[in-house]
């Protein structure tokens, strides 16, 4: 919990004298310890003792991070002047990571929507299809997409088609779990209504189902989009196409300045897919259609098709354009249907090396990594956390003090999304040396982005009544933002903290691919010494981890709201 | 009747006071005053601006123009800790409560006194002790007292707006508006809250402006009514000498609206039925 504001104050108080207790003089003027509430204190001292020990784990300790300031300002030294990259030359690196995100994310979204139907309760036509389709989907989204790359490369061979498949995979866990679970939230009249009606399962699910998830099914999609262009930057990292082969060899091989103008073009790039997705899933909500639209037409024959209305015009010309983006992605990367046969088979024989899991091998580094890998996310969590509340505060329109603090912050907040991970803990290591610490920070600062934004998010959608009847009350703004809004946002708050643990999970057992630290080390080398089974046995322990932290985080996350 | 000659008297004084938003006329050039003790009731349709009139009288609104002043203060001038200190002395009871659902009800009742302190509180641990004894004397006037240290979401609405009564005399307030106290609550909870609040303001000597939709329960518990129909006043009289022609005016529609011939003209039925 954050610090409290001291009690003692010199307000004025009430005439009222001290020992003026009602009869029988002991009454409770505090909170009895509930069991809930008894729960809720350990848990927090639970929390930030596991914070304090993972933070010295990763190393941060107070000259470290002194150090670390001098390390980056050196860093920055070397970095600049930025040597303005050489755009011809990217041009087809920045368009090939641009198409893999988008081929990627359309493959997902194919794969999943029948995944999702057999995976909701509502839909599922048998509780094993639901539990295989389940299980498909948990699968899916268990082990990070640069993991997949990394190994669909050794498998199909270095280029673009393991970077689209290696995001297609992840994807289809990601958005098929949110498709699902917008499924199970539609609401259940109206498919009684069309059962009784005497409609069929399929029929139901395509009148009553279909369209009241369609929304949510587009802006999924397009949110999916926007996380899998951060995510395809850096697939080249391990060898699976687009930019990020070009930035990689560029650090490496020193060439700081270059590197920096490498980087933030793909900061531009992922940002500018960020506000057009952001500006498209904004317009899906709102309709302006006006209400006297669907009356008889002017020569009054009567309408047997809906009238042409101008957002009816707009969804089609959008799904004519996102249609036209697809296919030129594919034909862009030379992926054809054909490709895809052929890969699906190739991957599956080529995967055959990696059975059985050898534990043996790693066994004596499995703990000591994994203990690490948890180090960096915990740390890196704390740290996104206290970042992103201050953020959070100025980035909610409802509360902030001043509109240019507002702006400025959700500026921020824009910028921070616009990170890949992956690419800063590489910049991080260049500064702060090998090992978790340069990881920790790196994964902070790139999760800042989506903690702020979630916790601002839940600012402004709170209830304004409570604020209000303390305004009323004539409290001033700090004394209403105490008592109406912290109350009120502290557990989808805590929800987001738990939101962003799981996030820092995922990368954490990643960033070690470029020497921050944790068990994506092990993996790397695994892979790229041809160990496979060894590789095998660390996904199991990544898939098991991430699996129980997902679950452990839903099920708090459940008991709090 | 509206003479501001003697603004010690006086609770509450209106002067020729317009709000708009965009294009709609909320309230509409109104006038009217308040003296100290009265129980004043404010009828009309939704959308008559009730809610935007009560939300005036201490600022929640600015008045577009026009001059209001209560417990001798103006409003319309008053800003920053004077409009606080204003606030502090005027309760505030919402038709949704507004209580914070997460926290217990006496942490709710004690946030009435934030007026009277200057620091952010967060917790009842941190409010003074004879503010806790003053919150649980409170609950205990509004029959909650039992319920001190349980969620505010987990009591029923009456409860709630109980909660939210014992909040407002927290403030030790000297006017009390309630703007549809007992619109969100079923019949028994209406007459039990507003007895509460009637018994309460008898108590305290308090003046009362209160919106309400129910035409009975008005006529049993004000001194007074005004009505307001499209943002005016369209009745301003003593409870006792009501002239029922009178009160159905304030139920018709305003001229300016459009009749749609499709609709059938059924708007006078709500308002007769209501009628005892």
């Amino acid at each position: 919990m954050a610090a409290l504001p001291a009690p003692t104050s010199s307000a004025t108080l009430p005439a009222s004298p001290p020992g003026s207790a009602p009869a029988g003089g002991g009454r409770r003027l505090s909170p009895p310890w509930t069991p809930r509430r008894v729960i809720a204190w350990i848990a927090a001292a639970g929390s930030l003792g596991l914070v304090v020990v993972a933070a010295l784990q990763v190393g941060v300790e107070p000259d470290r991070l002194i150090d670390g300031w001098q390390d980056m300002g050196n860093l920055l030294e070397r970095m600049t002047p930025i040597e303005a990259p050489n755009l011809a030359q990217l041009a087809k690196p920045l368009l090939d990571t641009l198409m893999m995100a988008v081929a990627g994310t359309a493959l997902a979204v194919v794969a999943s929507v029948p995944l999702a139907f057999l995976a909701a309760a509502n839909t599922s036509p048998h509780p094993a299809a639901r539990a295989v389709a389940r299980a498909v989907i948990l699968g899916a989204r268990s082990i990070p997409d640069l993991i997949y790359a990394l190994i669909f490369v050794r498998v199909l061979g270095v280029g673009i088609l393991p970077g689209v498949l290696a995001i297609a995979v992840y994807s289809t866990g990601m958005v098929g779990k949110l498709f699902a679970d917008a499924i199970e939230e539609t609401d259940p009249g109206t498919s009684q209504a069309l059962k009784a009606v005497g409609a069929r399962r399929l029929q139901i699910i395509t009148t009553g189902v279909l369209p009241q998830v369609s929304p949510s099914l587009v802006s999924v999609s397009l949110y999916r989009l926007d996380m899998n262009v951060t995510a395809s930057a850096v697939l080249g990292f391990v060898g699976a196409g687009g930019i990020g082969f070009e930035l990689y060899t560029t650090l490496r091989t020193l060439q700081y300045q270059k590197g920096l103008g490498i980087a933030l073009i793909i900061i531009a790039l992922v940002i500018t897919v960020e506000r057009l997705s952001a500006v498209v899933r904004s317009r899906l909500t709102t309709h302006h259609d006006s209400p006297s639209a669907g009356g008889p037409t002017s020569r009054g024959q009567r309408r047997l098709s809906a009238p042409w209305t101008r957002t009816r015009v707009l969804r089609q010309i959008a799904i004519i354009v996102a249609g036209a983006v697809i296919i030129a992605s594919f034909a862009g990367l030379e992926i054809s249907p054909l490709t895809l046969a052929a890969a699906v088979p190739a991957l599956f024989v080529g995967l055959a090396d990696f059975w059985p899991p050898d534990f043996a091998s790693v066994a004596d580094l499995l703990p000591a990594a994994m203990t690490e890998t948890l180090s960096i996310a915990i740390t890196a969590t704390a740290m996104a956390t206290l970042l992103s509340v201050p953020i959070a505060a100025f980035a909610a329109r409802t509360i902030a003090p001043h509109p240019a603090l507002y702006h400025a912050a959700r500026m921020l907040i824009v910028l921070c999304r616009g990170l890949p991970p992956l690419l800063l803990a590489l910049i991080f290591v260049s500064a702060f040396g090998l090992g978790p610490f340069a990881g920790a920070i790196a994964l902070g600062l790139a999760t800042i982005g989506m903690t702020a934004k979630l916790m601002a998010d839940a600012i402004e959608h709170l209830d304004s009544g409570p604020a209000t009847a303390l305004r009323a009350v004539g409290a001033t703004r700090p004394q209403q933002n105490a008592a109406a809004v912290i109350p009120q946002v502290a557990p989808s708050f805590v929800s987001t903290v738990l939101f962003t643990l799981d996030s820092t999970i995922r990368s954490s057992t990643i960033v070690g691919v470029v020497g921050a630290g944790g068990i994506g080390f092990i993996t790397y080398q695994s892979v790229h010494t041809l160990q496979f089974q060894t590789t095998t046995a660390v996904l199991i322990v990544i898939f098991t981890t991430v699996f129980c932290v997902e679950r452990a985080a839903d099920t708090i996350r459940k008991r709090i709201l | 009747m509206t003479t501001p000659n003697q603004p010690t008297e006086l609770a509450v004084c209106v002067e020729g006071v317009s709000k708009s938003f965009g294009d709609h006329h909320a309230v509409d050039d109104v006038s009217f005053s308040l003296s100290t003790g009265e129980f004043l009731a404010i009828i009309g349709l939704s959308g008559s601006g009730k809610s935007t009139l009560l939300r005036l009288l201490n600022g929640l609104h600015a008045p577009s123009c026009g001059n209001i002043t209560v417990l001798g203060t103006g409003v319309t001038q008053a800003k920053g800790r004077t409009l606080r200190h204003l606030r502090g002395q005027i309760g505030f009871i919402f038709q949704q409560f507004h209580l914070v659902g997460r926290i217990s009800c006496m942490e709710n009742v004690l946030s009435g006194a934030l007026g009277r302190l200057r620091m952010p509180r967060l917790g009842i641990g941190t409010y003074p002790k004879a503010l806790r004894h003053e919150a649980l004397d409170h609950l205990d006037r509004v029959g909650l007292g039992h319920k001190a240290f349980q969620r505010a979401d987990t009591l029923s609405g009456g409860e709630q707006q109980r909660v939210a009564i014992a909040r407002a005399l927290m403030q030790q307030p000297k006017l009390l508006l309630a703007d549809e106290p007992v619109a969100s609550l079923d019949p028994e909870s209406s007459v039990q809250v507003m007895t509460i609040l009637k018994r309460i303001c008898a108590e305290e000597n308090l003046t009362v402006i209160c919106s309400l939709h129910q035409v009975d329960m008005a006529l049993d518990w004000a001194h007074r009514i005004i009505g307001l129909r499209a943002g005016q006043i369209v009745l301003d009289q003593p409870t006792g000498r009501l002239d029922k022609a009178a009160l159905m005016e304030v139920y018709q529609r305003p001229p300016t609206e459009t009749v749609d011939p499709q609709h059938q003209p059924s708007q006078l039925i709500t308002a007769e039925a209501q009628l005892p």
